[in-house]
Parts: structure tokens; C-alpha cells; sequence
């Protein structure tokens, strides 16, 4: 008996061994490489937010952007240049999908010609009917976040025409370089409009439900597998128009929402490459062996946002004093620990028309702004400060200007908010100052200047109107020679400064952090991904 | 016994309805309008006016929800603000990742605290009783995403014992064919065993990480309740007739303990299944709390209602059935008294 029971404990404890060994054995498969259907190396990315919608005319996060936006196709594509390591976006553009298009003399006529016998992922033909059900989507769809773009460039319903079916017929109330820039966009790719058809009903006749979690891709991927709450695998489309261009076998994109666990996985080689991470973090990985930062340039501004509403922020005078008190040299070595620019203007330095005498308005000089608040009548104040607690550079930038603006007189009382409970503020506009970023697309800068500081714009929450300021950018957008775009724009950012409605405060780099072997990082006019340029070794 | 069965149900059924009475108010009494947050900043007040007539909005609270308790009975709690898709779907999809959880974190709270506490029962004031309240005290003083964090980085980054914190399997893996949503048991039932330990070992972490507070929860209720049956008549008498200390400790001491036992029970495991949001995120389980979590960033009342229903939902059924058992295992719950 006793001997029995010895057994069956010896047997217990061997059983459970065997167990611990498998279970040891099978673990922690990291960093395996494999390939994809056309034989080239699949990669695994994580980015700053879950992939929510593959529809990239209603995404809502980063992620889906780059992943929806490669399950479309454009009709143009932007001419990339190398520059360190970054295949970056330039202004001119190339054929997509389109065979040629070409703009009247007036430039307000773009006819499109498709390339011959495109298909859809399914194989059904891609044509003329698609592109223009794809364009009224983006206008018409109550969900299409795109409608915003049309008015840029002068489109209306009525702009699109079907003339046969390879060739398109886009009329505009202006010529406008915008307009190619638009075009290149990934919301801008095109649609199955068979698709769509099936999948509309009379409350969605968009298809907008469908669209959300499914895709008969123009584009370069398909979608192999979704599961919305932890990752989606593209794969190669087979039908797409240029397989040479999908430089790899798919992309996984793997959400890890907290960035230090990003951090953690890319170090232990789950990942290919990383983006979204604290910038902290990302300089203590640019110290580790295997991997590398890649880090470009960016348009993306980081501003103080003022109630323009309200005093004392109503008096020009007291947003200028502000803006010359703040340390913008510390913000980008303290607070962005070098990935970033030196405010340098609404527009950013690398935007085409970028005033370069604009960047010495963004200099601290306490002097100055002592004066200006004196001229005001100002004598200190007390005020708050409203950031997005998710921000941690905010947190740490909130701090600096709290610390910059009590040598004033200011008396600053910072306070992180709720993020959702920023962004409805911020839409109420009755924040007094807060902290904010904007990127308009297209590195376009009326884009940027009116959806800052425009009336009526809706990323505009700082209550400012100027009728001189809006004269000034629908002149712009309205102009094809680069040399009248200069000179309005060169006008327009003197007024900004002048005025100061918005307070730039720097431009934080692009930045990812790759595994050795890894390649083709591409940043488009969207400053997104564009995934099928990735590599492996 | 029918009819005390019958009196639990309608008590749950009157909660439940009270719990869809909050959750409905406290969605409307905060600010917020769900069409403009669906719409983003840039929509015109036309679209988001048409979007308010769309979603009801516009209507009357009573409409509202009488609309709403009518969607509720065919299972529609409407759409998710940030992704369009019935919130319904959204959570519910998540459920067996939470329970799979939840159920994980319990087993290992069990295991754990149930013998401990038996243990320093056993023996009160002895070093067995000290040891094992020094580790109901460290267990229930840690924060799970502290003590998530130091599995993170010790069983994982540095001893690559566990898998790093990337969900319910591997990257790229395909779950195993739908039957009960548990990802373990579909493996097994699948016949596939290497998916079976995968799954455990991604399992194991956030288990722990849940089991371990949980754990001294129940150490400490169940060494507290049969400390309490020491003095009992029975004990004595038992005891008295030379009865060996253990049989008594694990008859009749336990036995009587078993009421309070069983409501630790039942609190630990809600606990489990609607605290988990931090250790969800943390460890990207594609749980309904990480959906949580994603939805109060994204200021998704609906999403956050649906959730908080769900989980209240699921919380009153397990007190239902803790009620049940009580019936089961002592005939004086269900006969109405101690009489």
C-alpha cells in the first residue's frame, strides 16, 4: 500500500515535470523570421494605437490609417528621396494607378487615365466608376472625416465625371498644387464601388459598416487576419498593380498599448519595428546593440493653445509676451530629449514658403516680453494650463512654461485632463490656454495656417477670427504659381506673428526604432507609414 | 426550496433592472455628445445633427429608454461611438477573454489561499500562521500592475521563463476553432496540445499577476471563518472524543466555515472579472476591460455603459448562484431562518 502510494506520487511529480518541460520548452519563441506568399520576409510592427477601422476614409487612430491606407491604392503616388535611412515624401508625383493624368491650362480640369486592366483583390475590374464612387464617398459619407479636404481644392458632388471606363474627369472651382497632394493620400485610394453596393443599406448607402472591418483591397495588402483587440496581418495582395513594390511577405501590426511594453518587446526581439514610444525610452534604446532610431524631420507642431476670447489672451500684446518667455531650446533637449525642432513658425521649417525670419520671433527674451506686457496694462495674472494626462512630454512641457511664465508675473496652475474630456473642451473652446499638436496633410502650408488660426476651422480652438488672415490663406489655396504662394504665404505668417493667435512651441521629430536588417522606413505626405516599402534582411 | 429559489430570482431580476436604470442615467447625466465625438472636431453641426436623429438622441429621456430597454431585451445596446459596430459585439466578442482570466486568476487564488489559510488555521500564532498572514499582507498591499510589472520584467525580459505580453498566443498564431471562446479548453478540444500550452503559458502572468492579490482575499477569509468555528460546541465535543485535530479541522471546522468561505469566493471572482482592466492592458489580453480602457480614452459612453451593464449583470448572477449553493449546503438559508 505504502509502496502504491510512493508510486503514484513519483508518478504525480514525473507528470508535472513533464508538463513544466513542455511547457518551458515551447516558450518564448521570439524573434523567428518567416516568409511570406511571394517569398519575401514577413515583419512584425507595433505603433502609438490600435488598429479600430480599415476604412481610411473613417479611421479614428494612426494604426488604422497606416493599415487601412495600404489596403487602398491612389491614383498618384509622391516621388520619395532617401535621407538617412527615411524614404521621405517629396511635392512632385508619379503614376499609381493612373496611367497619366493631366490638368487643363487653367488648372480647375483633371483628367485621370487608368492603367489597363487593374482589378480589385477579388479580381473584379477596377475602373473609372470606382475612383469616382470612391471621391463622392469621402465627400458624402456622414462618417468620412475627408469631407473637410474637398472645400481646400475647390471639389464639389458635382466635380466628378465618369468620361469612359478608364478615364476620369475631375473638375475643380480653382487650380490648386493641393490638389495632387490630396490625391496622394491614402483616403483618396480607391474603393470597390461593387463592393460597397452589396454592403449598403438604406441608413449606410456608403457601405460605412462594411468598409469598417473589410476590404476588397486596391492596394498592396489584403487583411490575412483581424482581431481588433490584438493585432492584423496583412498580406500581399496578388492582384496588385505592381507586385515589385511590396518589398516585403506582410506586416503584422501587434497592438501593445502601453509603450514601455513596446519598448520591452522590441528589445527582446518580438518586434521589427516600433513607433509611439517615450522618447526617453527611445534614447536608452538607441544604446542598445541590434537596434536603431530612425528619426526625421516632421511638420507636426506642438503649440500653446490661448482663449483668444478672454482676457487678457484677447489683447495680442499679452500672447506675444507669452511667447517670449518660453524656453524653446529646453523644451526640445529637457522635455523631447533632442527628437525635436525649435518652434520655427505655424509653418514649420521644412514646408515649402516656410518664412526663415520667422524662427527669431521664437526666442526668449524676458526683457521684451516684460515690455509688451506693460504695454497691455498687464501687471500678472492668474491662469490655467490644460494638457491630455495620457501626454508625458505635455506633463514635463506644462512644468517649463509654468516655470517661464512666473517670471511675469503669470501665475500658471497646470492641470491634465482626461483625454476625452480635453478633446470636448477643446471642441467647447473654453480651455484658457492648453497644449495641443496639429500636422496638416499634404505638408501644405494654408492647410496648416487655416486649420490653426483660420475662422470657423474646426481644428481652430482658440476662438481667433481675422478677415485678413482668411483673405489671405483662400488666396493661397487659390494660387499655382509658386512664387504668388510664397509671397501670400510669407504675408500671412507675418500677420501670425504678429498676432500670435497660436503659440508655436517645437516639432517633434518622426521617429521609429528598427531591428538590425531591417529597411525602407517611408514617410509620406501624411507623415504614415507606407507599409509595403518595409524590408528584411 | 422552489420557492426560496424563486425569491432569489426575482431579487436578481429587480437588480438587474436597477443596474440598466443607472447605467442608463449616469451615461446622460454626463457631458458629452456621442455624434460629435463619433464625428471628430472637423464635422459640420448638419452631420452631427443628422447623426443625434440617427442615434435617438434627440428624443425624450423616457424615449430614450424605453428605446434602450427594448434594444436590451433583443441583446442591441447600440453602437460603439468609436468604431461603429454594436457595442454588444464589441464586448461580448471579448467575454471568454475575460472569464478565461478570471477563471485562471481564481484557480490560482484558490490554490493558493485556500491552503494557507487552512494552514494557519491550523495553528494560530504559530510561525505557519505568521508566514502565511505575512503573505495575505503582501499579496493584498501590492498593486497588480506593480506586481504585473516585476513578473513582466523578471519571468519574462530577463529569465525568458514566460512569453513577453503580446495577448492569448504568439504572434501570429491562429486561435483554435470557437467553441467555448476559452482559448485552453477550444485547444483541447481541438486535440491540439501545442496550442494548449501556448495558450497556457500566455495564460500564466496575467493569472498570476490577478491570482496573487486574490489569493490573500482568501487566505485571510478562510483562516478568519474557521478560526471562528474553534470555540463551537461541535469542536469541543469532537475534540473531547478524541477525534484527530486534522479530521476535525477539515469535517467539521471547514464545513461550517464553508457559508463565508463561499461568499470570498463569489467577491473574489467578481472582482476578477470586472478589476482586471489595469491588468488587461498591461498585458494586452483582448479582455472586455482593455476594450474598457480603449473606450474611456476615446470618451465612448455607450461602450463604457454596455461594460459596466455586463459586468453588473454578470456580478448579480454570481451572487445568484452563491445564493444557490448557500441553499444547497445549509437547509437554514433556504428554510428562511435559523429556525
Amino acid at each position: 500500500m505504502k509502496a502504491q502510494s510512493r508510486r503514484s506520487r513519483l508518478m504525480a511529480t514525473a507528470t508535472a515535470l513533464t508538463l513544466a518541460g513542455t511547457l518551458a520548452l515551447s516558450a518564448c519563441g521570439t524573434g523567428e523570421t518567416s516568409s511570406g506568399s511571394n517569398g519575401k520576409k514577413t515583419l512584425v510592427i507595433s505603433l502609438d494605437s490600435a488598429v479600430d477601422v480599415m476604412d481610411p476614409q473613417q479611421w479614428r487612430t494612426p494604426a488604422s490609417m497606416v493599415t487601412s491606407g495600404s489596403l487602398v491604392e491612389q491614383i498618384i503616388e509622391q516621388n520619395y528621396t532617401e535621407t538617412d535611412g527615411v524614404r521621405v515624401g517629396g511635392t512632385d508625383f508619379s503614376e499609381a494607378l493612373a496611367e497619366k493624368w493631366e490638368y487643363s491650362e487653367d488648372g480647375k480640369t483633371l483628367t485621370i487615365t487608368l492603367r489597363d486592366g487593374l482589378t480589385f483583390a477579388d479580381g473584379s475590374p477596377l475602373t473609372a466608376d470606382d475612383v469616382v464612387w470612391s471621391y463622392q464617398r469621402g465627400l458624402e459619407m456622414a462618417t468620412a472625416y475627408t469631407k473637410v479636404l474637398y472645400p481646400m481644392v475647390g471639389l464639389t458632388k458635382e466635380s466628378f465625371t465618369v468620361v469612359d471606363p478608364r478615364t476620369v474627369q475631375v473638375k475643380s472651382e480653382f487650380g490648386t498644387p493641393l490638389m495632387d497632394k490630396m490625391l496622394a493620400m491614402q483616403p483618396f485610394g480607391v474603393f470597390s464601388k461593387k463592393a460597397g453596393e452589396e454592403h449598403a443599406t438604406s441608413d449606410d448607402p456608403w457601405a460605412g459598416a462594411w468598409f469598417r472591418e473589410h476590404s476588397n483591397s486596391s492596394g498592396p495588402y489584403t487583411i490575412g487576419a483581424y482581431d481588433k483587440t490584438t493585432s492584423v496581418q496583412l498580406t500581399p495582395n496578388p492582384n496588385y498593380y505592381d507586385q515589385d513594390r511590396i518589398a516585403n511577405g506582410g506586416v503584422t501590426i501587434q497592438f501593445i498599448s502601453d509603450p514601455s511594453q513596446r519598448a520591452l518587446l522590441l528589445r527582446n526581439g518580438e518586434l521589427d519595428v516600433a513607433g509611439g514610444l517615450p522618447l526617453d525610452q527611445v534614447a536608452e534604446l538607441s544604446k542598445v546593440d541590434g537596434l536603431s532610431v530612425v528619426s526625421e524631420a516632421s511638420n507636426r507642431l506642438e503649440y500653446l493653445g490661448v482663449n483668444t476670447a478672454k482676457a487678457p489672451f484677447n489683447d495680442k500684446r499679452v500672447r506675444r509676451a507669452i511667447s517670449l518667455a518660453l524656453p524653446y531650446e529646453t523644451f526640445v533637449d529637457e522635455v523631447l530629449y533632442g527628437y525635436a525642432d525649435p518652434a520655427s513658425g505655424l509653418v514649420s521649417a521644412n514646408m515649402e514658403t516656410h518664412s526663415p525670419d520667422s524662427a527669431a520671433a521664437f526666442t526668449t527674451n524676458l526683457d521684451e516680453a516684460r515690455q509688451l506686457l506693460s504695454d497691455a496694462g498687464v501687471s500678472g495674472f492668474k491662469t490655467t494650463l490644460s494638457y491630455k494626462q495620457s501626454s508625458a512630454v505635455e506633463a514635463r512641457a506644462a512644468v517649463y512654461i509654468q516655470s517661464a511664465l512666473k517670471e511675469l508675473g503669470i501665475d500658471v496652475q497646470v492641470k491634465p485632463l482626461p483625454d476625452a474630456e480635453f478633446t470636448q473642451r477643446t471642441i467647447a473652446r473654453d480651455l484658457e490656454m492648453y497644449l495641443n499638436n496639429f500636422l496638416a496633410w499634404g505638408a501644405d502650408p494654408f492647410y496648416q495656417m487655416a486649420s490653426l488660426a483660420g475662422s470657423n476651422a474646426g481644428t481652430n480652438f482658440t476662438n481667433y477670427s481675422n478677415a485678413e488672415l482668411d483673405g489671405l490663406l483662400q488666396e493661397g489655396f487659390r494660387s499655382v504659381k509658386q512664387e504668388d504662394r510664397d509671397a501670400i504665404s510669407a504675408e500671412a505668417q507675418a500677420l501670425l506673428i504678429d498676432e500670435m493667435p497660436t503659440i508655436p512651441l517645437w516639432n517633434a521629430k518622426w521617429t521609429y526604432v528598427v531591428r538590425d536588417g531591417v529597411s525602407g522606413l517611408t514617410k509620406d505626405n501624411t507623415e504614415q507609414l507606407r507599409l509595403q516599402y518595409l524590408s528584411k534582411k | 426550496m422552489l420557492r426560496y429559489v424563486l425569491r432569489r430570482l426575482l431579487i436578481s431580476a429587480v437588480t438587474v433592472v436597477g443596474l440598466v436604470v443607472v447605467t442608463f442615467l449616469v451615461v446622460r447625466v454626463l457631458p458629452g455628445d456621442a455624434a460629435a465625438a463619433r464625428l471628430g472636431p472637423e464635422a459640420s453641426q448638419a452631420d452631427i445633427e443628422a447623426l443625434r436623429a440617427q442615434l435617438g438622441l434627440d428624443d425624450s429621456l423616457p424615449k430614450q429608454f424605453v428605446d434602450y430597454s427594448a434594444g436590451l431585451l433583443h441583446g442591441d445596446m447600440g453602437p460603439a461611438v468609436s468604431t461603429g459596430r454594436p457595442v454588444s459585439d464589441e464586448l461580448l466578442d471579448r467575454l471568454p477573454a475575460t472569464i478565461e482570466l478570471a477563471i485562471a486568476g481564481l484557480a490560482i487564488a484558490l490554490l493558493l489561499g485556500f491552503p494557507l489559510g487552512l494552514l494557519a488555521a491550523a495553528r494560530p500564532g504559530r510561525l505557519s500562521d505568521a508566514l502565511a498572514r505575512l503573505f495575505a499582507v503582501l499579496g493584498s498591499s501590492m498593486a497588480p500592475i506593480w506586481l504585473g510589472l516585476l513578473l513582466i520584467f523578471g519571468l519574462y525580459s530577463t529569465w525568458q521563463l514566460f512569453p513577453g505580453p503580446v495577448g492569448r498566443l504568439p504572434i501570429g498564431t491562429p486561435p483554435p476553432p470557437e467553441v467555448t471562446g476559452l482559448y485552453v479548453v477550444d485547444s483541447l478540444l481541438a486535440g491540439n496540445l501545442t496550442l494548449a500550452s501556448q495558450s497556457i503559458q500566455f495564460l500564466a502572468l496575467p493569472a498570476l499577476t490577478l491570482g496573487l492579490g486574490a489569493s490573500a482575499a482568501v487566505l485571510k477569509m478562510v483562516r478568519s471563518a474557521v478560526l471562528q468555528t474553534a470555540d463551537s460546541g461541535f469542536v469541543r465535543t469532537a475534540r473531547a472524543y478524541g477525534v484527530p485535530a486534522r479530521e476535525v479541522l477539515l469535517r467539521d471546522q471547514l464545513r461550517n466555515a464553508m457559508l463565508q468561505v463561499l461568499t470570498a469566493i463569489g467577491l473574489v471572482f467578481g472582482f476578477l472579472l470586472g478589476g482586471n482592466i489595469i491588468v488587461e492592458r498591461l498585458f494586452n489580453w483582448p479582455g472586455m476591460g482593455r476594450v474598457a480602457y480603449d473606450a474611456l480614452g476615446s470618451n465612448d459612453l455607450g461602450l463604457l455603459q454596455g461594460y459596466a451593464l455586463i459586468i453588473g449583470t454578470l456580478y448579480i448572477l454570481l451572487n445568484l448562484v452563491v445564493d444557490l449553493v448557500y441553499g444547497l449546503i445549509d437547509p437554514r438559508v433556504r428554510l428562511g431562518g435559523s429556525n
